[in-house]
Parts: structure tokens; sequence; C-alpha cells
């Protein structure tokens, strides 16, 4: 440990930590609460991974760390949709000058009361899924209910007819491949999801130009081509990453949050709770977060934890590992709904680049729990993958079925 | 040092002293100062550090372009005297500033 004002080198001192072997493979919770307890910080193949949740909190807010640019990707040998992609849709790797800007447009339809005017659309859509299986006494939730439910309100509340949606489901999950690790054997076939996608956006834009709807699109157009605030390949960009955003993470937070109440015995605490709900949903955003790390690239050098970090370093935020931090969170392994999760900078990240999604995301989760829990009873989970290898980006089982009786 | 003093919802408050050069929404967030998130960090992202400024008044009116847009995002109703807070920055002039927080920030 260093003495008070010694500032040490990134590499003093660190242990190193295997996330490639099969002991991070059968159990990355171990291997990380084991890491976590010998220091803050540990070294892995992908580059520095901070453990502790205060140095992720403040590594969050450091503006000498920024999300990986274009250049990144060019360096990887990513193809020209891709590069155009992360340049002018995907907002965490725009250039800063651009982001704002962006973000800030991004945000109207994002707003509390926008997303708050969403919840009958999300009962509703979730209720429509429900009655085609409610009967059946079994179900794989992810397939039949969280992978599709989110891109539904998402594509009502940005102006997309949902008929249009199985067009281009395929090439939006595509998109997961941006979080693989490693990220390279993908991108041919990122190429092609996203030559699709942006030309379904481009259709959608130009129905929309010859008549505008009240809707999103619509009003994005209006930000375009009157305020001039975004360029046609950003409206195309920003569009097609709004349908990526609306795949994948929420489909396997809602996920984990069935299966964390499930396994903790408290479905019926739930029916018989309702006001509780938020609680649980906290909890389990803290116990199984999907998002496991976040990069952070360092900008200009900088000190962190009494190490100075150089300019280029990469940097692994390790949601996962911070999660169950015992210094912010007692007997983490323990699934306990009177935790009081005051703030939650995990799993949607912290600083300018924070989920801007995370409202909706949560209306989501919070809706399609109250419905199951209102019509289902003696939920077991019978089966679930184990989800993508823990080294990846996103976690989360990709199928769970349940056992279950109407009520 | 300035002083800030923070009114909240449920009719407590709490009373800090700030540093110079540090914002209203910093201030809070290290102090512990319940009632302000800060999710952004301060760089005029979001509205979680939305407050109703007290007095002095005449420093409701002095928003930025940005601010004002931004504004219309916060989770509890804009009033005139609606304020964000990462954009007040505490110096001696300030001293004896009074802010309340709203009902809810997200």
């Amino acid at each position: 440990m260093s003495q008070a004002g010694e500032v040490l080198t990134a590499d003093e001192g660190v242990p190193p930590v295997d996330l490639r072997g099969d002991a991070f493979a059968d159990n990355p919770r171990k291997v990380l609460a084991e890491a976590l307890a010998r220091g803050p910080v540990a070294k892995s193949k992908r580059g520095y991974e901070f453990l502790s949740y205060s140095l992720i909190s403040d590594a969050f807010l450091d503006d000498k760390l920024d999300t990986a640019g274009p250049d990144h990707y060019e360096r990887l040998g990513a193809g020209e949709s891709v590069i155009w992609f992360v340049n002018n849709g995907l907002l965490s790797t725009m250039a800063r000058t651009r982001h704002d800007p962006i973000r800030r447009l991004m945000l109207k339809a994002f707003s509390f009361r926008n997303i708050e005017a969403q919840r009958a659309e999300a009962r509703r859509t979730a209720t429509e899924m429900l009655e085609t299986w409610i009967g059946d006494g079994e179900v794989d939730i992810i397939r039949q209910l969280t992978e599709y439910y989110p891109i539904r309100v998402m594509s009502a509340m940005i102006g997309i007819p949902r008929e249009d949606i199985p067009g281009f489901a395929e090439a939006a999950h595509e998109l997961h491949l941006l979080a693989a690790v490693p990220m390279a054997p993908g991108f041919p076939r990122l190429e092609v999801a996203l030559e699709e996608l942006k030309s379904y956006v481009r259709r959608l834009v130009e129905a929309r130009r010859a008549e505008p709807q009240d809707d999103f699109v619509s009003a994005l157009l209006a930000a375009q081509e009157v305020e001039n605030k975004l360029s046609e390949d950003e409206l195309i960009g920003n569009l097609v990453n709004l349908i990526f955003a609306g795949m994948g993470t929420t489909t396997k937070q809602f996920a984990s949050a069935i299966h964390d109440i499930v396994k903790a015995g408290l479905w019926e605490e739930l029916y018989q709770h309702p006001d509780e709900l938020g609680d649980m949903i906290n909890e389990s955003l803290r116990f199984s977060p999907v998002t496991q790390f976040v990069v952070r690239i360092v900008q200009d050098d900088t000190v962190l934890g009494g190490r100075e970090y150089p300019k280029g370093t990469r940097i692994l935020l390790n949601l996962l590992a911070a999660s169950r931090d015992p210094e912010k969170f007692t007997d983490p392994d323990r699934f306990d709904i009177t935790r009081v999760n005051d703030e939650s900078r995990l799993p949607f990240g912290w600083g300018v680049h924070r989920c801007l999604g995370q409202p909706l995301a949560r209306l989501l989760i919070e809706e399609g729990l109250t419905l199951m829990s209102n019509r289902m009873t003696e939920v077991t989970v019978t089966d679930r993958d184990r989800g993508p290898h823990p080294a990846e980006m996103l976690g989360g089982s990709t199928s769970m079925t349940l056992s279950f009786s109407a009520r | 040092m300035p002083k800030v003093t923070y009114l909240h919802a449920d009719g407590t408050e709490d009373v800090v002293d700030a540093q110079d050069g540090v914002s209203v929404m910093r201030t809070a967030v290290t102090k512990g100062v319940k009632g302000i998130v800060g999710e952004c960090g301060g760089e005029l992202m979001c509205a979680t550090c939305h407050v109703y400024v007290l007095k002095p008044v005449n420093l409701a009116s002095e928003r930025s372009e940005d601010e004002d847009e931004m504004l219309e995002f916060a989770a509890s109703p804009r009033r005139d005297n609606s304020r964000l807070s990462c954009q007040i920055i505490m110096d001696e002039p300030l001293d004896g500033l009074v802010v309340e927080t709203p009902e809810a920030q997200n």
C-alpha cells in the first residue's frame, strides 16, 4: 500500500487475475472476490481491472478517462459499416464534441415524463404476449417474453411500426457482437447486420419525411432539418443505436430479475407486497448485473486510487466485482431486498455515458414483473443456460424455462 | 467558507460549508447531502441535480441555454426558480445560499 501522498506506477505490486482459465469460467464471482480481497486493482489480459466500488465510482467521473473511440475499432480491423456506426450512431464511442449535443437530443425521448407515458403500452404489450402461453404451465420466458417485449415498446415509443420488427430483429440481435470479447471475429457479421439496419432506417426516415407523424423519428427529423442539430448519417446512426439498445440488455436484465426473485423464494412476497417491487429490482440489478464490465481508455495521464495511469492505458471497470464489494455491500452474496441500494451506479454506469434508457429499462421490468406475479404462481426455474463466457461484456442467460400455474 | 443550506421536502435541512469554486451539486454529493444525485457528474447531460433557489432570488435567472433546455427533463416540476445545481459555483458572494431539493430527481 502506498504512503499518504506517494503515487505508485500502474503496475507496481498489482496482482494478476486470470479471466481465461477454467476457474473463472466455473465460478467468476469467486475468482473476482479473491482478486478484490488482494486489492482494488488487478491485471488481466484485457488490461487493468478496477474491482472496488469506490475506485469505479471515481473512474466514472474522471474526465481524463473516456470510452474507446473509433480509432480503437480501426486498430482491431473493423469494416466500413462498424466504423460508420461508432462515429455516427453509437453514442458511447462518439467524439465528445458530437456526443454531447446528440445525447441532449436523445434525452428528449428518454425524459421521465415521456417514459412514464409508455407504462400503458408496456402493460398492453406484455399482457398480449403472456396470453399466448399462460395456459401452458411452462414457458421459455426469454424466448416468449423478455426477448421481444422491450423492442416492441421501444418501437412504439419512437415511431417504428410493430409489423416492421420481424424484418430487422435478427440484424438488431447481431449487434450484440459489438460487446463480444474478442470482437474481431464478429466483424463480417456486423457489417451485414449494420447494412441491413441502415437500409431499414433509411426507408423509415424517408416515409416520415414524406408524411411526418407525432413520433420521435419525426421530432428528430425536425431537429435535423430545421435546427441543423445532426447530420443525415447521425440521424440514421442514432436510430440504429436506439433499435440496438432496445434489444439485449433489458431482455437479459429482466430475465435475471425473474430468476433472482424465484430463487430467493420471493415470488409470493412480490404478489402480496407489490410495493416491494422497486427494492427487488434494485437488488437484482446489483446481484446480477448483465453488463459485466465497461471499458475506459486513459485520454491523458491521470492518478486514480494512488496510481498513475499513462495516456492510452486500457482500464476495465469490472461491475461484476464491484457489485459484490464487501466494503460497499454488507454480506454481498446474499440477495437482500432490505438493503439500501441508495444509488444505482451499477450496472447503468455513471457520468456522461450513463445509460440513457435506464428509466425505460426499469419501467419495462416493473410492468413485466407486476403482470407475471399477478397471473402466475408456483413458479420454478426448471432450466436455464449459463449464457456467454463470463469474460464477455454482456452476461445473462439466453434461454430460461419456467414451470408455473396460472392464477 | 461560504455556507449553503439545502432544505428538503421532508422538512429537514442540511447546512454545509462549501469550498470556493466547487458547485452546489458537487458540494452536496461529497458531503452526503440527500436529494441531489448528479448522475452525469456535472456535464449538463441530465437533470438529477435540480434545485429550487430560494435565496438569493436573482440567481434563478442566470441560466445558460443548455441548462434551460436540460431543466425540461427534470423529474419534478420545473418552476421559475429552478436551477441545475451543478451550474451554481460557490464563492464568497454566494455565502448564505438557500436551495430546496425537489421531491424526486429520477
